[in-house]
């Protein structure tokens, strides 16, 4: 007979598995319905999940989305360089989590993975005074620098 | 990026867009696409490389790494394995989540994909979704005997 009892705090919350069944929700609906509806798909989730995000940039407040990453990156227990200088915010990576640990364990990624990045935080800033800017992006190895600042008029 | 602490209101966000798009049934499709492909490689294989056990191994590891509040036996004499949910931390974090609405039957991704996998192998599974509404459910895999 063996027993396990756990309480949550007893455990840090990181399944990294998620980033595989991600792939595969994200390959079945580019299967079933074509790549346009993945962008739908994530514009939806985005809008969802990021307003209280979008809510914040509504206000200019630039601070609350620096939180916001910083908090993400740190639960996901991946490095990256962040900076808020002048009402910029940017982003810098090595690599992305989801495409490393999908590498790592013999999934390839959808080949619009990019698009968790830029559909997602294009939709985040829709209607907001901030724009989003995906300055480059390597599809390999997911090394990106990311950038959100004000509208140009 | 979405992050792998953000995959359930992804997934949640998910089986509502399949929803619109072809009904429940194609939700139900892809928890069968989902089951075969990704529990194929894991809990399936673990099963036939450990009989019954091999659920333990299985949700031992998730279980933990999703810091879940549970209870696990593995009564390998009785044959029956069992989970005793007492806070899911996917149901958890969605109903916590207070500017999100959860997808209605979010909870029977579980029965629809591990159903498919035990059945497969001869095991009888049920669950109990009656109290996901506080994110309580539980999981009972047994081995059926010949002489039953």
């Amino acid at each position: 007979m063996k027993v396990i009892e756990r309480q949550a705090s007893d455990n840090k919350y990181l399944h990294r598995d998620f980033h595989i069944s991600m792939n595969m929700l994200m390959k079945y609906i580019c299967d079933e319905f074509g790549p346009t509806a993945l962008t739908e798909y994530l514009k939806q989730f985005a809008g969802e999940f990021h307003s209280i995000n979008k809510e914040c940039l509504k206000k200019g407040d630039l601070e609350c989305l620096l939180k916001y990453f910083k908090n993400a990156y740190e639960k996901e227990e991946w490095p990256i360089d962040i900076q808020l200088c002048d009402d910029v915010l940017t982003i810098s990576q090595k690599a992305c989590p989801g495409i490393t640990y999908l590498r790592n364990n013999g999934y390839e990624p959808v080949e619009q993975y990019i698009e968790t990045y830029t559909t997602v935080y294009e939709t985040m800033c829709k209607d907001t005074p901030y724009e989003y800017i995906m300055e480059s992006f390597n599809s390999k190895t997911g090394a990106c620098v990311q950038r959100f600042q004000r509208r140009s008029l | 990026m979405i992050s792998c602490t953000e995959f359930i209101p992804a997934y949640s966000e998910g089986f509502k867009f399949l929803e619109k798009k072809g009904g429940k049934k194609k939700v139900d499709e892809f928890w069968v696409y989902l089951s075969d492909l990704y529990l194929k490689g894991s809990l399936k294989k673990l099963v036939e490389e450990h009989g019954i056990e091999g659920c333990y191994i299985y949700w031992e590891k998730a279980l933990n790494e999703e810091a879940a509040d549970f209870k696990m036996t593995l009564d390998e004499k009785k044959g029956e394995f069992r989970i005793d949910m007492f806070k899911c931390p996917s149901k958890g974090m969605l109903l916590e989540m207070k500017h999100m609405k959860p997808y209605e039957a979010y909870c029977e991704h579980c029965p629809a994909l591990y159903s498919r996998v035990m059945e497969s192998m001869g095991y009888e599974f049920n669950m109990d979704l009656s109290q996901t509404d506080r994110a309580k459910c539980n999981l009972i895999v047994k081995e059926i005997k010949e002489d039953e």
